[in-house]
């Protein structure tokens, strides 16, 4: 704390000099004065306070240059000069006497070289990785910036960087936010490894955490429509059922709709359930849900990077229409072993971390189950009992073979399980007529598991080659076996039914990011993915007698099998100090059953720098995607199916263009206003009547095939440092559906079509030992389709009379425009409470949090109902009425956990 | 059976939805009046047209019959009826059977003099009332389709209820064009004097699918495999010749025992029972004036589902004007071969 103070007053002393980033003290002794000093062994710092207070002459320099520097200088009746010079004495720095008197120091430039091999390599590259100091994490995104050449770059998704230079001093400032900055002083003689190790910033200082820097401030950033989220800011979110959710965090980003309430849909930039593509650590989730869509999968415990991608795609992203949802697991601490124990409502936890082999091997495990059964189990009737359960597990582990290699084995395993059992016994000793066990059950779950290697081929060419597998699977089983009495006695019967469908992924990814100048960083590579699709098969098997004990072979899933090829090419180019390019192609292939689709997908992002805190931006993709989901409910259950495109059914396909404004205020606040456009085509749509029940043998009679345009702007103002974090999104969006066999043809609201959308969301730290958070949302409501009238159903003219064609009632409901209907305005507000507190075994955190604070009966769904009208105690009528389910109350979470 | 999965799935979601409804009446919009027309006609019977309005979604208002309606048959632009108003019906009929005055509403019937829709010509109506658009549509009374072979073999089997009999009914479906049908299947006792026996008829039979492919048309929720069972309710089964288009077509429906013949608990030589098997070439307007009304049946169980509308091929009103011709085929036995 003292020392930010003291850079913090000699920070202001500098600035009040004119000389930004420097220190000065005032000159004042004569020139022809003689002076004694001896500093052996002292610090520059204090050497060079000692020559001030000595001299009264002002020295100005950049304190990154002195720093952990010392001298040898003694000396005695020297004149000015001398004694500079003598401390200066081989640290490398000189000095220039301004026309004030005072002195400013300077990096020493290289002595000219006679080697004709260094003239000709007049650059050189400084490569290696930024990680994090104290666990050794890789640092996304991380900034490193030449401040006298007034240029930089980032690191990759693993903490990777390169930066070529021109031969000469360097002065490196390495940034990330949240994380104090370091400085690197070199003289580039030659290609340079230097590894960076950034320390977190410590919490609370606000006025000194470190800002945005000139690299990867949101203005300076080529890319747009792209939010990277602190996975610590989504931990100390408010939560439903005490869980920090990643995706119920992201739907709170400005373009991104929340579907239904309580579930964990994303629908981004008037795009379709399916239309995100979710990968963690490069593998591809089909079904990120647990608890029937109320809890994402992502145990924030074991991420280490959040990353959503709305618009102007990167060549590298492909196969989805409008997102990208790329989440990075942690790699785990290389330095000690470290951990956490929490107890949820929604889940509980236990997370392991740290070395195996200290600096080059290391792993992380995360754990996750609910414990509602287990809690529940012995007030449950064995007979009679319904039960949920979900598990997760995350775990990784990597090991750096070398310098330049490093091999990452990543795993995804988890699974809901809902079993419902009825058991009606009429006789405890045997079995009896009028026995009847009857079992419902699902269990699905996602399995993914990425093996990659990180090798450097050069210091500006690094490569990481990817064998990744992905499955995800549901299973359906209802059994229902009764003893009835036959001429043989007592005899079971059995009915067995299996539902089985789920999608299977291999593939293979080979990436390459070469970076030959500041001014390109290019990134190409292939994929290649072999996907399974099981398309859902109801079998049935019908057994009576001994058979029934037996379970039968049912008829196998029929399996699809497709092939799908993506390459891609892109140039992070950078033009002069205003103006930055993002410039790519991906070209995909699929193949299925004989048909071949092929697609060129050109990109673009630009970036203008109008002054040097404000940025113009624009950006263009074309992107196609060749699956679909059959959606049965809009609720996102675990039924939804998963289809290939076909020869009937083509790529769904969309052009997007965006264009904005992004700002940093003061360094801390990053403000950014966009506005798109985007088409879609291909879309499909259940046809009218038709719905998931089985999904019969082929499910391409059932829908219906369409387009789909959304526009709209984005303002999204994000603070990341400091007390107090969050951010503000609002949404002004506009999203229609055209199918030609849907609402006479003519367009109509897609049912996520919301006029507004806003969510705040903020962090504030109290104390140490008090954060408190809260998230409030409004949203224009849901857009439906609700009858309009009531008429009688046809007459059959039967010789015995007239007979109406059944309906409920008799009556048969004539519906308005498709979704032509608002729900209510949906708004809530979410509040959490995290107290934390040290003792000898860790740092504990207990969370109390709030979903709906204020009770808002928001719209679930909206049904008509006939009510009977009384008159005198006597049912003298009906009167249909419209009425609103809502879901959730007030719900109060408590959570517990423990690091060590 | 084969939904409950799904519907186990919603259940569960619905059962969480634990909060006091609120009555949204007021937000919505109010409906334009408008005629409601239903006029299905089939060869050599009279024209029969009803007409009444229609009502706001929300409220206690009941369709009302339309008595002063100008109903007219025509052939392209020539009227060749107009169809009088059935007085002795509206006022005698009332309320149908099922159907109470405050659940159906009140309904018109227009009922033909002279005319008969004839087979293969193409017909609209047209009909006017003050207060209301006219409102027209045009059909065609298809082609029949005749049962070529048909058998009834009793005691097939047994169900909660009692026997199963058997009924295989063939038709040949009509090469190079899409042909529509309905399928229905009753009971009926007959006593000695060819009478009625009151309360005898039953509705509702099952159709066992006998093809891997299912054959009634291209929804998921009609799919069966091999030996499922479909089962239908008075208004039988309306489906396509999608998968047997210009091919010889059997069916296998399965006639519930046990109460065959109705509610009459007679076992009685002298009765008769006949089971009447109708088989309706109908128009696509019916058919998916058919589907969209089944299919809105089944989605207002969902409050997920999207809602469907019916389809109409009516002008500026609700309803339908659609052309069938039906093929009877009817087996009869003594009433004390039945079980029950």
């Amino acid at each position: 704390m003292r020392q930010y103070v003291f850079i913090l007053v000699l920070f202001l002393g500098a600035t009040r000099l004119g000389v930004p980033g420097t220190h000065a003290q005032t000159p004042s002794a004569a020139p022809s004065t003689l002076f004694s000093l001896d500093v052996r062994g002292q610090s520059l710092k204090t050497a060079l306070a000692s020559f001030t207070a000595e001299t009264k002459v002002g020295v100005i320099y950049n304190s990154a240059m002195v720093a952990g520097k010392k001298t040898a200088c003694s000396i005695t009746q020297a004149p000015l000069d001398a004694v500079l010079r003598c401390i200066l004495e081989g640290i490398g720095l000189v000095f220039e006497k301004l026309s004030t008197g005072t002195y400013v120091l300077k990096l020493k430039p290289p002595e000219p070289s006679t080697s004709s091999s260094t003239a000709r390599h007049s650059r050189f590259t400084i490569s290696g990785y930024i990680r994090d100091a104290k666990t050794g994490e890789a640092l996304i995104g991380a900034a490193l910036y030449d401040t006298q050449r007034q240029t930089g770059t980032t690191s990759n998704a693993y903490g990777f960087y390169s930066l070529t230079l021109p031969q000469g001093p360097v002065n490196l400032v390495a940034s990330y936010l949240g994380y104090e900055k370091a400085h690197y002083e070199r003289v580039l003689t030659k290609d340079l490894t230097l590894n960076i190790d950034l320390r977190p910033a410590a919490l609370g200082l606000d006025t000194l955490v470190v800002e945005a820097s000139q690299v990867d401030a949101l203005e300076q950033r080529t890319e747009m429509s792209v939010v990277t989220l602190p996975v610590q800011q989504v931990q100390e979110m408010p939560t439903l059922l005490g869980e920090p959710d990643v995706l119920r965090a992201v739907q709170l980003l400005p373009g991104v709709q929340s579907g239904n309430e309580g579930t964990t849909g994303l629908y981004v930039r008037g795009g379709s359930v399916d239309q995100n593509l979710v990968l963690l650590d490069g593998a591809t989730v089909y079904n990120p849900s647990h608890l029937f869509g109320f809890l994402s999968i992502f145990n924030t415990r074991a991420l280490n990077d959040i990353t959503l991608v709305k618009g102007g795609f990167p060549a590298r992203y492909g196969g989805r229409l409008s997102s990208v949802l790329d989440l990075s697991m942690k790699e785990g601490n290389m330095k000690r072993l470290t951990g956490e124990a929490s107890l949820g409502l929604g889940a509980s936890s236990v997370t392991l971390e740290g070395p195996l082999q200290k600096e080059r091997t290391s792993f992380i495990v995360s754990g996750r189950r609910s414990l509602v059964d287990v809690a529940t189990r012995p007030f449950t009737n064995e007979d009679d009992f319904p039960a949920y359960a979900l598990f997760d597990l995350n775990a990784k582990v990597n090991h750096r073979f070398s310098a330049g290699d490093r091999v990452y084995l990543s795993f995804y395993g988890g699974n809901d399980r809902y079993l419902q059992r009825n058991i009606i016994r009429t006789d405890t000793a045997n079995q009896a007529e009028g026995d009847i066990q009857t079992e419902f059950g699902i269990r699905w779950g996602n399995l993914l598991s990425t093996l990659r290697w990180n090798h450097l081929f050069s210091n500006k060419l690094f490569s990481n080659l990817t064998l990744f597998h992905s499955r995800y699977k549901l299973r359906t089983r209802e059994e229902d076996l009764r003893y009835t009495r036959t001429e043989a006695g007592i005899q079971p019967e059995l009915f067995r039914l299996r539902y089985d469908s789920g999608v299977s992924d291999w593939g293979f990814k080979a990436d390459f990011d070469f970076v030959p100048s500041p001014s390109h960083a290019i990134r190409f590579g292939a994929h290649a993915t072999h996907h399974t699709f099981s398309t859902g098969t109801i079998q049935t098997q019908e057994a009576v007698g001994e058979a029934a004990s037996q379970e039968a072979l049912l008829a196998p899933v029929t399996d699809i099998t497709t092939q799908e090829v993506d390459l891609y090419l892109e140039d992070d180019i950078k033009l002069g100090r205003r103006f930055s390019a993002n410039l790519g192609l991906h070209a995909s292939g699929y193949r299925v059953e004989g048909t071949t689709y092929t697609s060129l997908q050109p990109r673009l992002s630009t970036r203008f720098l109008v002054s040097p805190r404000w940025a113009f931006k624009a950006s263009y993709a074309h992107m196609a995607q060749y699956l679909h989901l059959l959606v049965n409910s809009g609720l996102g259950l675990p039924t939804d199916l998963w289809l290939p495109v076909t020869e009937r059914v083509k790529p769904q396909r969309s052009h997007q263009v965006a264009a904005g404004l992004a700002h940093t205020i003061k360094g801390r606040l990053e403000v950014s206003l966009e506005a798109y456009y985007k088409t879609m085509d291909g879309l499909i749509e259940y046809a009218e009547g038709a719905n998931f029940l089985g999904a019969g043998q082929d499910w391409q009679d059932n829908i219906e095939v369409g387009a789909g345009e959304s526009y709209g702007v984005e303002l999204f103002v994000q603070k990341q440092t400091g007390r107090t974090t969050g951010w503000l999104g609002y949404t002004l969006s506009w999203t229609e559906r055209q199918f030609d066999a849907l609402n006479e043809g003519r367009p109509f609201p897609f049912r996520y079509d919301r006029r507004h959308d806003v969510a705040l969301t903020l962090t504030h730290r109290l104390a140490e030992w008090l954060t408190v958070s809260g998230s409030w949302v409004y949203g224009t409501g849901n857009a439906i389709t609700l009858g309009q009238a009531r008429f009688s159903p046809a007459v059959f003219p039967d010789a015995s009379g007239p007979r109406l064609i059944y309906a409920p009632n008799d009556e048969v409901v004539h519906l308005g425009t498709r979704n032509g209907f608002r729900m209510p305005a949906y708004h809530r507000l979410d509040l959490g409470f995290n107290f934390a507190w040290r003792s000898g075994w860790g740092t504990h955190a207990l969370t109390l949090g709030a979903y709906n604070t204020y009770n808002r009966k928001n719209p679930y769904f909206i049904f008509s109902e006939d009510e009977p009208v009384l008159d005198g105690g006597l049912i003298t009528n009906k009167a249909t009425v419209v009425k609103q389910a809502s879901l959730f109350p007030v719900l109060p979470s408590m959570s517990y956990s423990i690091r060590f | 059976m084969r939904y409950m999965p799904y519907g186990t799935l919603v259940a569960l979601v619905l059962l969480s939805a634990c909060q006091e409804d609120l009555i949204l009446n007021a937000d919505l919009p109010e409906p334009d009046a408008e005629l409601v027309v239903s006029g299905l006609f089939e060869p050599d019977s009279p024209w029969t047209v009803y007409v009444n309005t229609n009502t706001p979604l929300v409220g206690t208002a009941a369709p009302e019959a339309v008595i002063s309606a100008r109903v007219e048959i025509l052939e392209g632009e020539q009227v060749i009826e107009a169809l009088p108003f059935d007085k002795s019906l509206f006022l005698e009929a009332l309320p149908f059977e099922g159907v109470t005055a405050t659940s159906g509403g009140t309904i018109a019937r227009y009922r033909s003099q002279a005319q008969r829709p004839e087979v293969g010509k193409d017909y609209r109506i047209r009909v006017s009332a003050e207060g209301y658009d006219t409102v027209t549509g045009a059909d065609v009374v298809p082609r029949r389709v005749p049962i070529i072979a048909s058998t009834f073999t009793d005691h097939v089997g047994t169900d909660e209820v009692g026997t199963l009999a058997e009924v295989r009914l063939s038709f040949d479906d009509p090469a190079s064009e899409t042909n529509y049908y309905n399928l229905r299947v009753h009971q009926r006792g007959f006593d000695k004097k060819n009478e009625r026996v009151s309360g005898s008829q039953s509705w509702g039979f099952s159709v066992i699918s006998d093809l891997q492919d299912d054959f009634f048309g291209a929804d998921p929720d009609d799919f069966l495999g091999d030996g499922e069972i479909f089962e239908a309710n008075e208004d039988g089964v309306t489906f396509s010749d999608v998968f047997f288009e210009g091919q010889q077509k059997e069916v296998v429906l399965q006639v519930r025992g046990g109460a065959a013949c109705g509610s009459v608990s007679q076992n009685d030589d002298s009765l008769v029972c006949q089971t009447v098997v109708e088989l309706s070439a109908v128009t696509e307007a019916f058919y998916r004036y058919h589907r969209t009304l089944q299919f809105q049946n089944e989605a207002s169980e969902n409050p997920f589902a999207e809602p469907v509308s019916i389809m109409s091929n009516l002008n500026n009103g609700m309803g339908i004007f659609a052309g069938y011709n039906t093929a009877l085929w009817i087996h009869e036995r003594p009433y004390g071969r039945i079980d029950g």
